[in-house]
């Protein structure tokens, strides 16, 4: 059931990412909704889910954009082990503690990303980095992230109540 | 344990293989696992897109067919309001085509055509009279010769018989009450064209030896004082046959066509000294 459960979640995010970047015009910062599901499945304690997932979600947007096939793989299963590490030393209910989380994963994300376009891109020329861009992308992400936190929890509840016993996750 | 065991591998592995990704981005195997990721997500995000999309587009479309609706109910209330126009332009052109060519007769010397309209026939019979609107007060009087205009030529319609005001009743040629005397235009011979109260009219007393053919013209002879001389009755039809008593006659199809007419003319007849307008 955890392979359904990854399969669904995957293609719900991913479907909801790609009609939240349809609606935003080209060249503005998007809400990352698959760095937000990794805090959440990360600091919930489903490590293993949120490096997997991440990894995918990260190469899809790889493939997907600009960056370096591999660099958002990486960073978002990475993010994933390090949240799941964290997530014994906070307090994962509050909103506090996951605002923070998000923030801190963008800003992880934003500049892994750009370090490694610096150590791996072959370009003459590299595309401009702006630090502006990620900290709007921080700001969007904690916008929507108490959101997607409580819609993470009654996405889980469901399946809970579909598999009809708790521990379906382990 | 085992949970973090298994974090720290998948950790290791997917670290491992991004790694290798970055390494070597120039790689056919990297790029076209990039391209295969690409065209396997591609379809997940853009179903979605196209569906919005679409939905975005039906309240548009929605109005879009409401006003091609409407502009189809204009156009088809157009169309109908102009056949009935060109209907109504079709009716007024023969008219007009008609009335010019009554206004391009010949003027005669003690008679003043007018025109009158025919608004009424007799409900009984179609070959005995007709109601004009024209009358007493326009000069007319009982006894008026009524023609018409055939191909560009006068013909004989009747005469009038009765002066209501503004209008008057005239007795047409077919009725059997009629009698106009008349003329063989080729031979000159004399008769009395009479009504059948039908299609057809009688050129009686004729003499047996007539030369009556098919085909002949008839015209008023004028005589009686009624009837202006040489207007066109009909043309011969079918002439009795020769030496079958003292007189010969000769069935007339008549010239005018009753069944179709719209306007007439009234020969007023012009006292003398006084110039109709």
């Amino acid at each position: 059931m955890i392979w359904w459960f990854g399969l669904m979640t995957f293609t719900l995010v991913w479907v909801c990412q790609m009609l939240m970047v349809y609606f935003i015009p080209a060249g503005y910062p998007s809400i990352n909704l698959p760095l937000i599901m990794v805090v959440y499945l990360g600091i919930t304690g489903q490590v293993g889910l949120a490096q997997t997932l991440g990894f995918f979600w990260g190469l899809g947007s790889d493939a997907a954009g600009l960056s370096l096939f591999g660099t958002q793989g990486f960073f978002l299963s990475l993010l994933g082990y390090l949240v799941g590490l964290l997530s014994k030393k906070i307090d994962s209910e509050k909103t506090v503690s996951q605002v923070t989380m998000v923030i801190g994963a963008t800003i992880f994300c934003g500049l892994g990303c750009w370090f490694f376009q610096k150590v791996f891109d072959q370009a003459e020329v590299l595309r401009p980095w702006s630090l502006g861009v990620v900290l709007f992308q921080g700001f969007f992400n904690v916008l929507l992230a108490p959101l997607v936190f409580r819609m993470s929890s009654f996405w889980v509840k469901m399946w809970i109540q579909f598999c009809g016993r708790r521990g379906f996750l382990d | 344990m085992i949970k973090k065991n298994i974090s720290v591998f998948l950790l290791f592995f997917y670290s491992l293989v991004c790694l290798f990704f970055l390494s070597w981005q120039a790689n056919q195997l990297v790029s076209g696992l990039r391209r295969t990721f690409f065209y396997l997500l591609k379809p997940v995000g853009e179903v979605p897109s196209k569906v919005l999309w679409h939905a975005g587009a039906f309240s548009g479309n929605l109005h879009q067919l409401m006003n091609l609706d409407s502009q189809y109910r204009n156009l088809q209330e157009r169309w109908v309001r102009q056949r009935l126009d060109e209907k109504a332009l079709y009716a007024l052109r023969t008219e007009n085509e008609r009335l010019r060519a009554l206004l391009s007769l010949p003027p005669r010397a003690d008679t003043v055509g007018v025109m009158a309209v025919v608004w009424a026939r007799d409900p009984q019979d179609w070959y005995r009279s007709i109601l004009v609107r024209l009358g007493k007060k326009q000069g007319v009087a009982v006894g008026d010769p009524v023609v018409a205009l055939q191909d560009g030529r006068e013909v004989l319609v009747g005469r009038v018989v009765e002066d209501l005001g503004h209008t008057c009743k005239v007795l047409l040629i077919s009725d059997s009450l009629s009698a106009v005397s008349a003329r063989i235009q080729r031979t000159g011979e004399e008769g009395i064209v009479e009504g059948q109260n039908s299609s057809e009219l009688m050129m009686n007393y004729l003499f047996a030896d007539s030369d009556v053919r098919v085909g002949d013209d008839v015209v008023t002879a004028g005589l009686g004082g009624v009837f202006p001389e040489g207007i066109l009755i009909g043309s011969v039809h079918q002439p009795s046959p020769e030496s079958i008593s003292v007189y010969r006659r000769a069935a007339l199809k008549p010239a005018v066509r009753l069944h179709a007419l719209h306007e007439v003319i009234i020969l007023v007849r012009q006292p003398r000294g006084r110039i109709l307008p």
